[in-house]
């Protein structure tokens, strides 16, 4: 059985797989050659005003 | 084929309200800049435009529960939990689902609320701007905010329970002291309504109006100082004890039974969270924050697995007159606090659907006493720090892997429900799904980020981390900033200036955590950065509001697998399931010109004109009084 480190180096395989291995319908597949873009589009926005971002996402004392 | 066992399912979903600048949206450095100059609205502005924002072409009616809020025309609730909170907090959302009969009806309702938060975050932009504010409201569907307290996801689930003659006897006489432990919460809060108002109806002159408007909150704030303080040493206690009480008399079977499918099935419902004070990426938000098996929680304290105060107060109307008589009906609400809230539909759909299977299993009698586990709040904590394969220890002293325990709940379940070639159509979907999901974490875990929630955002963190350093030094600093307090973090420069701002205590933690991890203070720059990166999209991940989220990001374009049919969704935003009282509800509100023509509650609706009620006590009562 393979084992998926949750906490060590892992460069895990991106979303975009080959098609022995995932079953992917054909109409899904030029969505997924997307991925890599739509991941640095992702990783761009996280790291601008990120402590600002944070800091907002404040629930006070109003949670459970 | 077989039919479909009755059952009710609903969802409450807690979200952090937030206030997000006009930057937010894929922004220039210049963007940016101005940005930081925009105001946050207080607190007034904000729940103001959120409920004119929600409200927005929507029909709703006034809810008559101790929460307020409003029922909407789909039949499901949303309220602020103002519960004895602080007037200059930031408030936040609950979300209930209405009752559903099925699963995959109940994932439909929750994406329903989805879109309507979404929806709410863009008519809030028009708002906020007649109000002189540049910005939207954004929602958390996370369980943690960025302090890292808690916010809830509960399932409920309609459960036949049996409780012997003396089981009931031991619980009734229980009953007067529990009233008098509960009351006092409500009278407070009743208190805190009649703050504004009490002043103004009392007689006298206005000095005496003046007196009771300045005096009230002191009083109201001295009353919660005392509240609290009997509570963990009179209430809590005997709540505690009664819990005790109600888990060994009215819940033993489901307890024991469900339990160990329970603390397992993170591995696949797990939303993932990042937590800096353990130096780990862990599968599940809830689990680090649970440390009871059941109990009532009434506030604070430590989350359970089975919160029992759905038991308890289910279908008691005001001051609990009634308890008595409905606390010993054959059928309850079991309300599970342990879920993370999914943003994703393959993990919700596994959790809320084969939780619902086991619940019908263990009823017709199935058991799965070899897969009790010995200490099982401590199992979900290790599961979710550990990963599925971290050998748990059984009662039979047996040990098993998180995966096996769950592979072996899905074979006996499969043999329940296909054994004889049966199982509705919604029962083979969720197997099948439950079957693919397992199978995908054993031999294919990487293709799980296109399926569960904790591996989608792992995925993102690994884009993230792994570009400029390793997961060990990126923990490892990550525990330095949590000493150091983020503020701090933020406003430093170097690790030297950063340890020249903290208090003594702060600067022992945080140097004592950079040295025994041997970490170069030259990295500091870009290990600050890296960190709120990361938890911005540990954040950003469950965002709802303004098209922005990451996980809807990735799903939009097919790279997190969609179940729910967009379609339905769009027609739940507006009607409520038709197999339920929900029906009723909205049927009611549909009809009302304005919110505060009607009163509603989830087993009652008052009719103001002419005053008339309409009782709703059997959840599977869809039908309307003229049909």
């Amino acid at each position: 059985m393979k084992k998926l480190s949750l906490n060590l180096d892992d460069r895990a395989s991106c979303f975009v797989t080959t098609s022995e291995t995932e079953k992917h319908s054909e109409a899904s597949r030029p969505l997924r050659r997307e991925a890599p873009l739509v991941v640095a589009a992702i990783l761009a926005d996280s790291a601008r005003d990120a402590d600002r971002y944070v800091k907002s996402y404040d629930a006070g004392s109003g949670a459970e | 084929m077989k039919h479909d066992r009755p059952g009710i399912l609903g969802l409450e979903t807690e979200h952090v309200i937030f206030f997000v600048p006009e930057e937010a949206q894929f922004l220039s450095e210049e963007g940016v800049a101005e940005a930081h100059e925009t105001a946050v609205p207080p607190f007034e502005v904000i729940q103001q435009v959120l409920f004119e924002s929600l409200l927005r072409g929507r029909k709703a009616a006034l809810s008559g529960g101790p929460k307020g809020g409003y029922f909407l025309e789909n039949g499901g609730l949303v309220h602020l939990e103002l519960y004895l909170h602080s007037q200059s907090d930031v408030p936040v959302l609950e979300a209930a689902t209405p009752e559903c009969r099925t699963p995959q009806d109940l994932l439909v309702y929750s994406r329903a609320f989805d879109a309507i938060l979404e929806e709410t975050s863009v008519q809030s932009v028009e708002l906020f701007k007649k109000l002189g504010f540049q910005g939207r409201l954004a929602f958390g569907k996370s369980n943690a905010d960025a302090k890292g307290t808690g916010l809830g996801c509960h399932e409920n689930y309609l459960v036949h329970t049996r409780t012997s003659l003396a089981g009931k006897c031991l619980l009734a006489c229980g009953i007067p002291f529990l009233l008098l432990c509960v009351f006092p919460v409500y009278l407070l809060f009743l208190l805190e309504q009649l703050r504004e108002f009490l002043p103004t109806i009392l007689p006298g002159p206005r000095r005496t109006a003046a007196w009771l408007r300045r005096s009230l909150p002191r009083a109201l704030a001295l009353a919660r100082k005392l509240y609290f303080a009997l509570s963990t040493t009179i209430i809590f206690p005997f709540t505690q004890l009664y819990s005790f009480l109600v888990r060994r008399t009215v819940l033993r079977r489901h307890i024991r039974e469900l339990t160990p499918f329970l603390v397992t099935r993170q591995i696949l419902a797990g939303a993932g969270r990042l937590n800096f004070e353990g130096g780990a990426y862990e599968l599940s938000q809830r689990s680090p924050l649970t440390r009871r098996l059941a109990g009532i929680v009434v506030f604070g304290g430590g989350k359970t697995i089975f919160d029992l105060k759905g038991i308890l107060f289910d279908r008691a109307n005001f001051l609990f007159l009634n308890m008595p008589f409905w606390l010993f009906q054959p059928t309850k609400r079991l309300s599970l606090a342990l879920g993370d809230s999914n943003l994703s539909d393959a993990p919700n759909l596994f959790k809320l659907g084969a939780t619902s299977l086991l619940i019908e299993m263990l009823e017709a009698g199935e058991t799965f006493e070899d897969l009790h586990l010995r200490r099982p709040v401590r199992a979900l904590r290790q599961i979710s720090r550990q990963g599925p394969w971290w050998p748990l220890k059984l009662r039979s002293g047996q040990r098993r892997t998180a995966l096996e325990i769950q592979g072996e709940y899905l074979r006996r379940a499969k043999r329940f429900f296909l054994g004889r070639g049966e199982g509705t159509a919604r029962q083979v979907e969720i197997l099948q799904l439950w079957e693919e999901l397992l199978e995908k974490l054993s031999d294919r875990p990487h293709a799980l980020s296109s399926e569960l929630d904790w591996a989608a955002k792992k995925h993102l963190l690994d884009q993230a981390i792994l570009a400029q350093t390793n997961w060990k030094v990126f923990l490892a600093w990550g525990r330095v900033f949590a000493a150091a307090g983020l503020e701090a973090v933020a406003e430093s420069s170097s690790f030297r200036e950063l340890i020249g701002k903290l208090g003594y205590l702060r600067r022992l933690r945080a140097t004592k955590a950079a040295s025994l991890a041997g970490l170069d203070p030259a990295e500091f720059i870009l290990q600050r950065d890296l960190h709120f990166q990361a938890r911005k999209i540990d954040l950003k991940y469950h965002e709802l509001g303004g098209g922005t989220s990451y996980q809807r990001a990735l799903e939009s374009h097919g790279l997190i697998r969609r179940l729910a049919d967009p379609a339905q969704i769009e027609k739940a935003v507006r009607t409520a399931p038709q197999d339920t009282r929900a029906r009723v509800r909205s049927y009611y509100i549909q009809q009302s010109r304005r919110p505060e023509a009607l009163l509603v509650n989830w087993n009652e609706i008052e009719l103001q004109t002419p005053l008339r009620y309409i009782q709703m006590q059997d959840p599977f009562q869809f039908r309307l009084p003229m049909e």
